[in-house]
């Protein structure tokens, strides 16, 4: 595919389909308040807490696991994306040029960053096409609180709309500034989380391309993606990991889903209760920063691994 | 400047592998597939270690590892971006592999220079393509193809070029032409050498110098193209007089290959002499030996051989055994006889400068120094946007 204007296309069909999806996610939620009181009714007798609690439970799990594979699946699809994409890089005439150039080990480094340099367009600029269609799709819900609107505060501190926008409401005691929010919702959650899944997943092509060739190296792909998806820790939440809990945190997917479900946690926080599900994936919102530390430091790991895979095979007459 | 190399040794490629290549000439190097030519020129560019021998670049002894930017190693494959002109593949490879002290006026006359001299000034702004159509602009040809890999490889100023496989699935007419190119390279000063797989013979002698590299390894001959076929004829002859007491001699032959070494090898007149070399270097039984050291008699290699007294070297070295064992025993012979001779010819010499070399190094031209990593990681990075780009239109016209 290469680094072509298909591949931006690409970007805008794989945002119009996780746009529907997250569409889709959002009439699946629990019951409104009005309307689950008219379920409860139909129950005959008295409900008992354990059984209210349990179908409130239920609701919360039932829009989570949408929201959840929701992300997954935008994840795993970017992940393959960024691997067709950048398996080019180092594939047919520009492997076998590299063979030929990066005989210094000098020269080989400027070789791999300057052709991982020359991905960084399409990983920065591609998100913006996802973005555009998937906004242009999912209705932005980040809203002003309700209660009277006292004066519109010049700034917003993170920890006020992290309680704006985390169930319960604090009804009148906060108030989000619009802008800002809706800013951090789409700049900050989705397009840098999609911007570091491309760039992250960008090495893992590079390696499989120097070692397998360029028509192995898709089939391997999605076997590391489908890796990815077993360890990023959300079927099997690190608490059950026991001494290997380290594990989940070293999958791209665990914190780029983190990251975009909250993302979709912020947008609809004030419709549902998705604190629940937080608790069960060990998702946290206060660190974003960390998440994406995460993401960029799993990415230059595995750039330090396909930058070895290259040495390795420079001399090679395959 | 000539690279002068005794007793290259690697286990499992290279038996033993001594000659010189001589500056401001073409040496093609000559053997059957597997023989280890390819390993040789490894060894040589530092790509493997050699286990034993010693190199000599003008006579220093020297490690080849430590001067790596002197030798131009084309590969077997052509390492060329097809989205890119002739003139901007040779502007890169000097920008990537010169100083940045050379001015780019510097490096548009060394282009220039360089399109002269391979011949490819006339398709300079075509691009390279992948030797059929591409989007519409037809690549070109395989043999300029070829020529524009010497080319990248010599934008370095190099002062050895070693080129794999020079005319692998050439024509005669675009084998010739590709060695001509070599020729005019070594014409200005630079040491040659190419593999040549199955070259005619009117090419062959086109060449300077042919070292020929038997099945295993083994050097047997290196040394000028029109003498190779006279001292394989008189390999017999030349055994009989080097086994004699030399102080430079480190093992009598009588106990190697003396069967085989009787009478020597000569070419049948039925025989083209290219065929007639590879055949002896792959050690095939089927190769005569005469008795007499004389082409003109060395008889027919179908029935009337035996009539013309000639042996067959499978039935002559074990009674029509092994012809494994006994191709190898020969080529192992053939070497020693080959090494014998060359240290004959050179021993005073050549001990001497091993003698007085050691420690030295040679200086490196200023303008061979690669240019810094930030230089180097611009023009990477600039080609590899530019090649984004190229691909973008590509696509985009088709």
């Amino acid at each position: 595919m290469a680094l072509t204007v298909r591949s931006y296309i690409l970007m805008v069909l794989v945002g119009a389909t996780a746009g529907f999806g997250n569409v889709h996610a959002r009439f699946i939620g629990p019951l409104p308040p009005e309307l689950r009181s008219k379920c409860v009714a139909n129950f005959e007798g008295d409900l008992h807490g354990q059984q209210a609690a349990a179908i409130e439970a239920a609701c919360s799990a039932n829009v989570a696991d949408r929201v959840y594979i929701a992300a997954e699946y935008l994840v795993v699809t970017l992940s393959l994306l960024s691997l067709a994409v950048c398996a080019y890089a180092f594939a047919g005439a520009e492997r076998r040029a590299q063979r030929s150039d990066a005989v210094p080990r000098k020269q080989a480094l400027a070789l791999f960053m300057g052709t991982d340099l020359a991905a960084l367009p399409w990983v920065i600029l591609s998100p913006a096409c996802f973005m555009v269609t998937y906004w242009s799709l999912v209705p932005l819900e980040v809203r002003r609180s309700h209660g009277p609107t006292p004066a519109r505060p010049r700034s917003v501190c993170h920890r006020c709309l992290v309680h704006a926008t985390t169930p319960p409401f604090p009804l009148g005691r906060c108030v989000k500034a619009p802008t800002r929010a809706r800013a951090q919702v789409i700049w900050q959650r989705w397009y840098c989380t999609i911007v570091l899944v491309l760039w992250a997943y960008a090495p893992a092509a590079y390696i499989l391309t120097i070692l397998l060739g360029y028509y192995r190296a898709f089939p391997a792909g999605v076997v590391v993606c489908t890796g990815m998806v077993i360890f990023d820790g959300i079927n099997l939440p690190p608490r059950v990991w026991g001494a290997f809990s380290f594990v989940p945190y070293l999958s791209i997917n665990r914190w780029a889903i983190e990251n975009l479900y909250l993302g979709v946690v912020e947008n609809y926080a004030h419709r549902y209760d998705l604190a629940p599900a937080l608790a069960e994936y060990e998702f946290a919102l206060g660190r974003q920063a960390t998440a994406y530390a995460a993401m960029a430091g799993l990415g230059l790991w595995w750039r330090v691994v396909a930058f070895g895979c290259l040495l390795r095979q420079r001399h090679t007459r395959r | 400047m000539a690279l002068q190399f005794t007793d290259l040794r690697r286990p499992g490629c290279l038996g033993n592998v001594s000659g010189e290549l001589r500056r401001g000439r073409v040496t093609a190097v000559l053997g059957p597939s597997g023989a280890g030519k390819t390993s040789f020129f490894s060894v040589l560019s530092g790509r493997l270690a050699a286990s034993q021998g010693t190199v000599l670049l003008d006579g220093q002894q020297t490690s080849l590892t430590e001067h790596k930017s002197l030798l131009g190693f084309v590969t077997e494959d052509d390492a060329l971006l097809p989205l890119f002109s002739v003139e901007e593949t040779l502007d890169f490879a000097a920008a990537v592999r010169l100083s940045a002290k050379v001015t780019t006026h510097e490096r548009t006359q060394l282009v220039n220079r360089l399109l002269h001299v391979l011949g490819l000034s006339h398709i300079r702004h075509s691009r390279v393509g992948q030797g059929a159509a591409l989007a519409g602009v037809r690549g070109v040809s395989f043999g300029e193809r070829r020529r524009l890999s010497i080319g990248v490889e010599l934008a370095g100023l190099p002062q050895i070029l070693l080129v794999d496989d020079a005319t692998c699935g050439l024509d005669s007419r675009t084998a010739r032409e590709v060695v001509a190119t070599l020729g005019r390279v070594a014409e200005n000063g630079l040491t040659v050498a190419a593999i040549l797989h199955q070259p005619s013979w009117p090419l062959l002698s086109r060449i300077d110098d042919v070292l020929c590299i038997g099945r295993g390894g083994y050097a047997v001959y290196c040394g000028p193209t029109t003498e190779a076929l006279a001292y394989f004829a008189s390999a017999g002859q030349r055994r009989r007089t080097l086994t004699r007491p030399h102080p430079a001699a480190r093992a009598p032959l009588a106990h190697i290959g003396a069967a085989a070494l009787v009478a020597g090898f000569a070419c049948p007149e039925q025989l083209s002499p290219t065929v007639f070399l590879l055949e002896l270097l792959g050690g095939h039984p089927h190769v005569i030996a005469p008795r007499e050291g004389s082409r003109a008699e060395a008889g027919t290699l179908n029935g009337g051989a035996e009539e013309a007294g000639v042996t067959r070297l499978g039935s002559q070295a074990n009674g029509g055994g092994d012809a494994d064992a006994c191709a190898h025993e020969l080529l192992r012979a053939l070497a020693q006889l080959w090494c014998l001779h060359l240290e004959t010819a050179q021993s005073e010499q050549l001990q001497s400068r091993l003698q007085s070399a050691h420690g030295e190094s040679l200086p490196l031209p200023a303008a061979r120094r690669q240019p810094r990593f930030l230089v180097q990681l611009r023009l990477y990075t600039r080609r590899a946007c530019m090649l984004v780009l190229r691909r973008w239109r590509k696509t985009s016209l088709e």
